[in-house]
């Protein structure tokens, strides 16, 4: 439950004590905390008063008449004050008076923060632009343009083209899209829909069931499957693809067996399968006289730090543990990056100044579970807070927790603990009374927009030719292009593929090969391109026209080759990186630069396979990194010049052959870089020539 | 034997004129701090006896509303000790707190005009819960029942409608229709 909800759930008067309780911890804790109090009391009391001088009437003209005047309720008080009740008449009087001329559309939807109501009415959304809406009735929308779209009411839109994906929770079942050639209806799901101008369209159900109408045939889908509908028919195919979609933002709560209710000792040692509680001497028990679990009836007390106390085995902690396994929620969020949030509650006895005060909470991402958890291999992410509790043990302390985490992420680590921070007694008992309760665990996600992948038909060819691509169309500006196979693919013309990423060689053992020709642009975008991607497969992209990015391009990710070569000019404004990975000896990924010129942020050669070589032309760069703390990586240049404003030197080497090597830092900085070389301070750069 | 003189008869006049006059802000206040807002009235009419009673403390020309609330704030932890219900209710020391940041415009005119034309900007559907919520008393299952929806819709169309409705009311008064 959020601030929000807790508060206006307590105003409400649906709080049982022990969540009054928690509000007052959370209110004394925090000023913004009482901001946040106010905005939503005010908003209520605003509301109960409003309704409430309708007393007897019907409320249902609160916000249609405005001519009645209204007399307070059933105000005993002022009937002794009859005086003054004239002046209140009068004074409430006034409210009726204002009259809203702006008589516009309901309000249907708001923003995905709820920061901005949306009326009914249309909506545009233009090439590469996307939002999604939030319907009065809980219906998430992500849209994705170009798309036209109607909002017509709190549960109904029309989707005249464009492409959409649906989250509809429980309860709010019903939902329609009305497009040109049908109805959607849904049944509580998750669901994509598509329309093109031509009046195609397509439905793929990914979880739970809709029926679609088309004309008089409703078609029932349940499950994973997808329907294309066109001039040619109508066709219902098994399975569906969600990443083809745009995804709404969803938020998850997880159970994990967080209440602590039923009075047991959890198992000793670190837990090795996932769903239970293990680790140190810890239980869960009931109230006591003087503490009272912050829900339900049962609470987790920490008991020692290890059992039997001894010299060797002490920890500073009493530490348990919980292996989580997310199998089941990837799914749910769409495998895109997760924020986790974990929130508990700590309170401990008095006890005395010899007490330890400090609760831990910890989480940790895993790709794989090791018996060591959180400090093991596999660890991708982690994080741990240390909260302070207070001595009072009628009040529980918040504690927050959050972690980023990957998409599709197989298993997180929860950690609670209590800390020996005061005194490390080694003899029972290391902590007279302290305890965890009312664990909570959410998942929220983002939008994510829809990500098609095309792939090249491998035979040489055009890129802007669409019978060259899977499903006879090029790659649109969101694709992600994937060419392999035997064909290079040329670029003759200018091709903005800007929010797409790029992928060539991309399964094992696989050849790419893309040739941007002498009057060739290719604009790419943020997202990362990679030339080279599985075990195994070659790559090679030349340059002999233009190559823009604005993301990270890597010349070979841990494959057998990879090769850029360079005549006409590259420019970045991101990292280029050769190797994203160290990868086998025997793998090689080469830069060359034979002419024109390469402009970067900053260029990084790491690994043994990273070789770059500067025949001719020009290089840019605001910073080079060559070598990395093992690989020996190498820059030999035969000629042309390469400038940099910054030197990270690690295990590479830099044979300067011919041609000039320009970098921004005094010399004094740079005297063991290529002894023996001849340098020439000028201005702020100096300028290091070949050997003699 | 009526011992009041005129003065202080004049006095407790003032006091009530007062009172009525921020008697919305007073109702609000009692609202904003308990939980449910049934025995409002009660709470109000008591605040109010109290008030007349004390009127001779009250210095003329300082903060009645702020005098008042305090006054209220007590009336609410009595109303809910004599219920036995106070475990229910926000600690003293928090509501003191509460009160302390508690804003001066909390219900005032312009604010409930502001309410008003923001309510027209919702569904007619979600007017009629928010009616059923605030003016009927019904909780969400029962709005949940009546409108064929599942509780969970509604208690979201309804936390939705609220900060909505919160958001509106910022934009209408900061942008002068008070």
């Amino acid at each position: 439950m959020t601030l929000v909800d807790h508060i206006q759930s307590y105003l409400d008067g649906d709080l049982v004590a022990h969540e009054v309780r928690e509000l007052e911890s959370a209110l004394s804790a925090s000023s913004e905390a009482r901001r946040t109090y106010w905005k939503v009391a005010q908003t209520h009391s605003l509301l109960s008063l409003a309704y409430a001088e309708q007393d007897g009437a019907d409320w249902a003209s609160l916000t249609t008449s405005t001519q009645d005047i209204s007399v307070p309720g059933p105000s005993r008080w002022w009937v002794s004050a009859a005086a003054a009740a004239a002046a209140l008449i009068a004074l409430l009087a006034g409210w009726w008076h204002f009259q809203d001329t702006a008589a516009s559309a309901p309000i249907v939807a708001t923003t995905q923060d709820g920061s901005e109501f949306l009326n009914a009415g249309n909506l545009h959304l233009d090439l590469g632009e996307s939002r999604e809406i939030v319907f009065l009735k809980g219906t998430r929308v992500a849209l994705e343009g170009p798309a036209e779209v109607e909002l017509l009411s709190d549960e109904k839109m029309r989707l005249n083209f464009g492409k959409i994906g649906v989250d509809v929770p429980d309860g709010a079942e019903g939902f329609t899209v009305i497009t040109p050639s049908g109805e959607v209806i849904d049944y509580g799901t998750r669901f994509g829909l598509s329309v093109e101008k031509s009046g195609e369209m397509r439905a793929e159900v990914f979880e739970g069931r809709i029926e679609v109408s088309l004309g008089k045939k409703i078609h029932r889908m349940e499950g994973q499957a997808s329907l294309d509908f066109s001039a040619a028919g109508t066709e219902l195919q098994q399975g569906s693809n969600p990443s083809g979609y745009p995804m709404p933002s969803s938020t998850l709560h997880w159970s994990v067996d967080g209440n602590f209710n039923t009075p047991k000792k959890h198992p000793s040692g670190r837990p090795h399968s996932p769903n239970q509680w293990s680790g140190d001497p810890t239980e869960n028990t009931l109230s006591t006289p003087s503490i009272k679990a912050a829900s339900g009836k049962g609470m987790l007390q920490f008991l020692s730090t290890n059992d039997p106390p001894s010299e060797e085995l002490d920890t500073v902690a009493s530490q348990l543990w919980r292996i989580v396994d997310l199998h089941e929620v990837r799914e749910k969020m769409g495998r895109r990056p997760t924020n986790v949030t974990l929130s508990a509650w700590v309170n401990r006895i008095n006890g005395s100044s010899t007490s330890d005060t400090i609760f831990l909470l910890g989480l940790s991402a895993h790709q794989f579970i090791t018996d060591e958890l959180e400090d093991g291999p596999g660890v991708l992410v982690k994080t741990q807070t240390a909260i302070e509790s207070d001595s009072d043990p009628i009040t529980w302390e918040r504690a927050d927790l959050s972690l980023q985490v990957p998409p599709g992420l197989r298993y997180l680590v929860v950690m609670l603990g209590a800390n020996e921070n005061v005194r490390n007694d080694l003899h029972a008992p290391e902590f007279d009374g302290h305890f965890i309760d009312n664990l909570k665990m959410t998942f929220h996600a983002g939008m994510r927009s829809s990500a098609i992948t095309r792939h090249w038909r491998g035979s040489p060819g055009n890129w802007s030719n669409p019978k060259k691509w899977s499903e006879n169309t090029a790659p649109a500006s969101t694709s992600i292009a994937v060419i392999q196979g035997a064909g290079t693919a040329s670029i003759t013309e200018e091709i903005r593929h800007l929010s797409g990423s790029l992928v060539l060689g991309r399964d094992d053992a696989s050849q790419g090969s893309l040739h941007v020709k002498e009057k060739g642009t290719l604009h790419l975008g943020e997202t990362e391109t990679i030339i080279g991607f599985n075990p195994g497969a070659s790559a090679t992209c030349q340059i002999d026209g233009t190559l823009t990015t604005d993301g990270p391009l890597y010349i070979g990710r841990n494959n057998a080759h990879s090769l850029m070569q360079v005549r006409g000019s590259l420019i970045s404004t991101n990292l280029i990186q050769l190797s994203q990975y160290d990868s086998p000896t025997d793998t090689r990924s080469e830069l060359e630069i034979l002419g024109g010129s390469l402009h970067a942020d900053s260029l990084r050669l790491l690994y043994d396979q990273s070789q770059m070589l500067l025949l001719s032309g020009t290089v840019h760069l605001k910073s080079l990194t060559l070598g990395g703390t093992t690989g020996n990586a190498t820059l030999t240049q035969r000629g042309g010049t390469l400038r940099t404003e910054q030197l990270t030197l690690g295990k590479g080497t830099y044979l300067l052959e011919s041609g000039q090597l320009w970098i921004k830092m005094p010399p004094s900085e740079l005297s063991n870089f290529l002894p023996g070389h001849p340098r020439h301070p000028k201005g702020d750069w100096t300028l290091i020539l070949p050997r003699p | 034997m009526d011992g009041e003189s005129a003065a202080e008869k004049k006095q407790v006049a003032r006091v009530q004129a007062l009172f009525v006059k921020h008697a919305s802000q007073i109702r609000g206040f009692i609202i904003s701090m308990m939980p449910g807002a049934s025995e409002t009235d009660d709470i109000l009419q008591e605040t109010f006896l109290t008030v007349t009673a004390k009127a001779k403390n009250f210095e003329l020309g300082t903060n009645f509303v702020a005098w008042a609330m305090t006054i209220a704030r007590f009336k609410v932890l009595e109303h809910f000790r004599q219920g036995k219900k106070s475990e229910l209710l926000l600690g003293d020391e928090i509501l003191e707190l509460l009160v302390e940041d508690a804003p001066n415009n909390l219900a005032d005119d312009a604010q409930i005009r502001a309410l008003k034309a923001c309510l027209q900007r919702l569904s007619p559907q979600v007017q009629t819960m928010l009616g059923q919520r605030y003016a009927e008393g019904w909780k969400p299952e029962r709005i949940a029942t009546e409108a064929g929806w599942g509780a969970n819709s509604v208690y979201v169309a309804l936390s939705r409608a609220r900060t909505a409705l919160r958001e509106c009311i910022v934009k209408q008064v900061k942008g002068g229709l008070a």
